[in-house]
């Protein structure tokens, strides 16, 4: 019986040695991303990661239950590829208290993702207030709250530790950390994209704290804006680092960059799938220590998330509800899909969908 | 099975219809179907050439006869929402196409009961004497038939008076399925797929050029996908008229059969992409449906045998009623091209300016 990696035929001579490496479940070097992300043959790197894919998690692939609540578009940190943050003074600006968000979540959620801007007027009792109103009113539900930059913007305004600020936030039942903000984990692309952000030390020091304390994580990467591959392979070398060292990242979220209402978009990488699978798969053959890698429809679109499904991912993302930073970036997605679509979907892959918690834990076998 | 795929070259060692089956079916693994379908490109074009057009689908009428149940674009005689485009309100259009780098126009329409032979007649003289230059590319072969019964003659003579009028070339547009059962469950008032096929085994008797479409998730079984598929090969054997296909996927919204079928996904876009480039071995040139799957998926599909990034159709207006057309700018899509790894070279409707390999 050969094997799925039997099957891949590689054109490129570079590629032989990384096909290799991975077939025997070897690490691949920096200089083997570097190879994938310069080779032109996506039928050989997507094959490849859905061999991988397969290895880790047979034909299952993941979906969630879950909502998403943006509870500010007030920010301080003025990113050029943000088309959601505003400032106070804006007309449209908002900021929703606890029972606002609330009222947003249907019963039934096996997720609460709440994420919003970096607004300065927020002390930690609201947000310690946030996640106990709704500890008391969905105990049944993950709260996945507070992107890193968040949480290290309520140290700074509190002039607290990272740690003391995360324990109190799990203490009034903060359960895992989103993971956004991660952007390109570059002092570089950082002063160009987002300069008044919290920094790649910041963020990565933000998950460790996290993970040391017991709360796991996903993370990010933001592509395809003014990164260049070396960019994008250091920023996934420096997940996988961080991974070793503490084992607390569940799942990981390739983002491409949407050319909305921005800035950046002249800038920008053009809007080529090619890249977007690409980067799926390098996500999947670089992170080897990461159990999940997340095909984030919202982002991607339906089409191409499925596409990603055969190109390393093993999770579709989940319902998500009503969701603003995408949709302000210009996404094309609806804002919403049913638990029925999210199947077919998967299921039209070849693929059985299952779904699960936010530590990627089955609910209940439905794969039918 | 692909091991056998593999092996064939086409045109004289071409896919049967077990093998045309086997790759349309989901159990042929993508990137290996993907992967063949490339290399069959790159054996008939330049491997780092993309070509792609400028042009502005222009649509004369919103009123039909046909009922189809898959439209969002049409409206029966009489609908107050019903319109119909003069002459004189189609020439400022074809003007600001040219003005915008467009060298064709895409003319089609609805099946409109109330208009005479001699409103088209007029339109194709005008646009003529106007812009002697413009390529037009108009009147599927629904409303070539659907005219040949209005006005009683037969779509031979249709099409004759049509060309001696300026028609150049028309649109493969309207075979959606040409199989049963699914074309009378679908399009029961169009033309059958033997008329579809007729009407462009004449318009090549005739001399002109035509494409060809194919439009997949109406809920159709794989065996009548192959059958399209097949049946498009055999006549481009007998005529060899057309110069390139397009299939893209249903785009069900706002329709009446929004709630009756699943929508499909990317995957399947691609699956029939490379199937088709594999068994239609005998139509040059494949193109990319951006305008229904999106830019991002569109330029996947240039990996997957296409060889052409369609249009970048200055107006588009039948995709569009359902919410899901997507837009670029020529700019934008020279961009993509060339980030997906070629060279970006723009054409003529009929690709008279490219040189085969």
């Amino acid at each position: 019986m050969p094997s799925c990696f039997d099957e891949i035929n590689v054109t490129e001579p570079s590629l032989k040695p990384v096909l290799e490496k991975v077939s025997r479940g070897e690490r691949l070097s920096r200089n083997d991303g570097l190879a994938l992300e310069h080779s032109d043959d996506l039928h050989a790197i997507c094959g490849l990661a859905d061999c991988v894919r397969k290895r880790m998690h047979g034909s299952r692939v993941g979906y969630i239950v879950n909502v998403h609540v943006d509870y500010t578009n007030i920010c301080s940190s003025g990113c050029r590829f943000c088309a959601f943050g505003r400032s106070d003074k804006d007309d449209d600006s908002y900021l929703l208290n606890s029972n606002d968000i609330t009222v947003r979540i249907p019963e039934g959620v096996d997720e609460i993702h709440i994420v919003g801007g970096i607004n300065p007027d927020l002390k930690l009792g609201f947000f310690t207030g946030l996640l106990s109103d709704l500890r008391d009113k969905f105990p049944d539900a993950v709260l996945k709250t507070f992107s890193a930059v968040e949480i290290q913007g309520l140290a700074r305004r509190e002039n607290l530790s990272i740690s003391e600020v995360l324990k109190s936030l799990k203490d009034a039942g903060l359960g895992m950390i989103p993971g956004g903000g991660a952007e390109i984990l570059d002092p570089e692309i950082r002063s160009e994209i987002c300069p008044d952000k919290a920094t790649a030390d910041e963020y990565i020091d933000v998950h460790r704290k996290a993970h040391e304390l017991g709360i796991p994580s996903n993370t990010t990467m933001l592509y395809g804006h003014i990164e260049a591959p070396e960019h994008r392979i250091d920023h996934l070398l420096r997940l996988r680092d961080l991974q070793d060292e503490t084992n607390g990242i569940i799942a990981h979220i390739p983002l491409p960059y949407l050319h909305g209402a921005n800035e950046l978009s002249e800038r920008a990488h053009p809007q080529s799938g090619i890249l977007d699978l690409k980067v799926m798969a390098i996500s999947r053959l670089l992170l080897d220590n990461v159990p999940h890698i997340k095909s984030y429809w919202r982002a991607l679109g339906i089409r191409m998330a499925q596409v990603a499904l055969r190109a390393g991912a093993d999770d579709m993302d989940g319902t998500i509800g009503q969701e603003e930073i995408m949709h302000e970036a210009g996404s094309d997605a609806p804002r919403s899909l049913g638990p029925d679509h999210l199947e077919q979907i998967i299921k039209d892959a070849g693929l059985e969908p299952y779904r699960r918690d936010a530590l990627h834990r089955p609910i209940e076998e439905v794969v039918k | 099975m692909l091991d056998v795929i593999a092996g064939k070259s086409g045109v004289c060692d071409r896919l049967d219809f077990d093998e045309a089956k086997y790759c349309l079916s989901g159990n042929s693994d993508i990137w290996r179907l993907g992967r063949l379908a490339d290399e069959y490109r790159n054996r008939l074009h330049p491997p780092e050439r993309v070509t792609y057009q400028v042009d502005r689908n222009i649509n004369y009428t919103n009123i039909c006869t046909s009922g189809c149940r898959f439209c969002a674009f049409s409206r029966p005689p009489g609908h107050p929402e019903g319109w119909t485009l003069s002459v004189d309100e189609l020439i400022p259009k074809v003007k600001e196409n040219l003005e915008l780098g467009g060298t064709g126009i895409l003319l089609q329409g609805g099946h409109n009961p109330d208009l005479s032979i001699s409103y088209y007649i007029d339109m194709l003289r005008a646009i003529k004497a106007r812009f002697p230059t413009i390529h037009i590319h108009a009147f599927s072969p629904p409303e070539i038939v659907a005219f040949s019964k209005f006005f009683s003659v037969s779509t031979e003579d249709v099409l004759f008076r049509f060309i001696e009028a300026g028609l150049d070339s028309l649109p493969g547009g309207g075979a959606e399925i040409l199989v049963e059962p699914t074309r009378s469950r679908i399009a029961p008032g169009k033309c059958t797929g033997e008329e579809w096929l007729d009407v462009m085994r004449t318009a090549h008797r005739l001399g002109l050029k035509t494409t060809a479409t194919m439009v997949i998730g109406f809920g159709e079984c794989i065996d009548e996908r192959a059958q399209h598929l097949l049946k498009l090969r055999e006549l481009q054997d007998e005529t060899g008229g057309f110069t390139a296909f397009i299939p893209w996927t249903f785009q069900q919204s706002k329709t009446a059969m929004e709630n009756e079928v699943e929508p499909l996904g990317g995957l399947d876009y691609l699956r029939i992409q490379a199937s088709a480039r594999l068994i239609l071995d005998n139509i040059a040139h494949h193109q990319v449906s951006w305008v229904t799957q999106g830019l991002r998926l569109g330029a996947v599909a240039l990996k997957f045998g296409a060889d052409d990034f369609s249009s970048i159709m200055i107006e588009e207006n039948v995709v569009s009623s359902t919410g899901a057309g997507f837009t670029t700018n020529e700019v934008e899509m020279c961009r993509i091209i060339q980030a997906s790894g070629y060279n970006p070279v723009k054409r003529l409707t009929l690709y008279q300016n490219i040189l085969h390999a």
